[in-house]
């Protein structure tokens, strides 16, 4: 059966302007212990593929994630999105590579020396000035392994930069949100203002909030910045709370969730 | 405290100028009157929104070759709905706002060819190659669509449904936000969502 297999097994995949490829941080998972798997996709020059909001336009990339009866996945995390504009419209989305990364805790009881079958199953669309379907049908096998004997594979450096980058904690900036109008105003104190470079906002839920750029913070204390943040015209219903991701703030993004006062 | 009250008084000033951010918004909103145009079909005709006044109109963004286009059409979901409207009486305006060269485009015979092989069944196929009412109505995706009442006021835009997957076919599960809004439109009842995020390519201005 074995050999049948892993005819079956496809850990790289060659999609349109596009590779996708299912990769682990480390040569083999401990009983007991977390690691990180990812799913890459490095694309073509110019080509990109969306974040979990798209943005003024585009289709979410999904992952769906297979693993052995009584294995989990902890939630993806999504690496900090770029804006991609055309045409005065924005999408919000990767180009060049991006690692979708999730963690896998194996259970206490795994037997050393036993293998999984990982798979995932990916969707997305690809643009550039033409767009494409993509999808791909992962999967790669991971051996359980004594924790004295696990390595680093090639992608560990990778999974590294990509969790360094990730958006960070905004708990302790005071954030308070109000509606005034079509506008919620953010409000908030940035540890080193002097950092605060072009503002954007990414707004978690796709169609709430407008997707443009942001004037620039205007201050009147050290530290103290005001957003204003436009609800999109396209929003359903008037949103309770702004959740996403701010970036502009020095070398990290920001995850941000903060009820909105009337 | 200090920096609170800060923070109160930059916020008023705030308030003040608060319209800064927001982007040239298109002519469309829900309950206004909805832009009239004037633009050549590929029945040949010249077709203008005002020739539909007391009529149901349904716009359509399309680009043929747009994968979700693709995926509403192959599975006949985009037919389907078209049909069930137009048995209501509703007119059905598709629009190609893909600039020459660029995916979707369409001349006249290739639009009429594309309708005809994939069994679509609209009152006319718009060719926007300028992008002029694609601006107009600030159509960001294919699809993206517009419900207009017989008064002429837009009463629904966005998504064609609330599945925005780029090539799974199941959509006959989806809730098609166009026949709620014609359902509740025609029974005289608001439309209970009347914008939605459209989902899809963007249009290939």
């Amino acid at each position: 059966m074995v050999p049948v297999l892993a005819l079956l097994m496809i850990q790289t995949a060659n999609t349109p302007h596009c590779k996708v490829e299912l990769i682990a941080e480390n040569t083999a998972i401990a009983p007991g212990e977390s690691a990180r798997i990812g799913v890459r996709v490095s694309m073509d020059d110019g080509w990109h593929i969306y974040w979990k909001n798209p943005g003024d336009s585009g289709i979410p990339t999904k992952i769906n994630w297979n693993l052995p009866k009584g294995w989990k996945v902890s939630d993806m995390k999504w690496p900090t999105p770029h804006a991609i504009e055309a045409e005065g419209f924005t999408s919000f989305g990767y180009d060049n590579s991006v690692l979708f990364m999730t963690r896998i805790v194996t259970p206490k009881d795994a037997k050393i020396g036993s293998k999984i079958l990982v798979s995932a199953d990916m969707e997305f669309l690809i643009c550039k000035e033409s767009c494409l379907p993509g999808n791909a049908k992962l999967s790669m096998f991971l051996n359980v392994g004594e924790a004295a004997l696990i390595k680093p594979t090639k992608w560990a450096e990778e999974f590294e930069r990509t969790a360094f980058h990730l958006p960070r904690s905004a708990a302790n900036w005071k954030l308070s949100a109000r509606k005034v109008d079509s506008v919620i105003v953010l409000s908030g104190q940035h540890p080193d203002y002097a950092q605060i470079g072009a503002l954007r906002f990414f707004g978690e839920e796709p169609g709430v909030f407008d997707t443009g750029a942001l004037p620039p913070a205007i201050s009147r204390s050290a530290g103290v910045f005001t957003l204003n943040i436009p609800i999109s015209p396209y929003a359903s219903e008037i949103p309770t709370q702004i959740k996403g991701v701010l970036t502009g703030f020095g070398t990290h993004s920001y995850e941000i969730s903060v009820p909105i006062t009337n | 405290m200090k920096v609170q009250i800060t923070i109160a008084a930059i916020s008023a000033i705030m308030i003040a100028s608060v319209v800064v951010a927001q982007r040239a918004p298109a002519a469309v909103a829900i309950g206004k009157p909805a832009p009239n145009f004037s633009a050549p079909a590929a029945s040949g005709k010249t077709i203008s929104l005002n020739d539909y006044k007391g009529k149901w109109v349904v716009m359509e963004w399309n680009n043929k070759d747009c994968p979700i286009v693709v995926r509403h059409y192959n599975s006949g979901s985009m037919q389907a709905t078209q049909k069930w409207a137009a048995e209501k009486g509703v007119v059905w305006l598709s629009v190609c706002s893909s600039a020459p060269g660029k995916q979707g485009h369409v001349d006249a015979t290739g639009a009429n060819e594309m309708l005809k092989s994939k069994g679509a069944t609209v009152s006319q196929y718009l060719l926007d190659p300028q992008g002029e009412i694609g601006r107009m109505y600030g159509a960001r995706t294919t699809p993206h669509m517009f419900v207009i009442n017989p008064a002429g006021e837009t009463v629904y835009m966005g998504a064609i449904d609330d599945s925005p997957n780029a090539s799974a076919a199941n959509t006959s599960k989806a809730r098609n936000y166009v026949r709620e809004a014609l359902t509740l439109g025609m029974a005289g009842k608001p439309v209970e969502v009347a914008t939605s995020h459209p989902y899809g390519c963007s249009v290939k201005y």
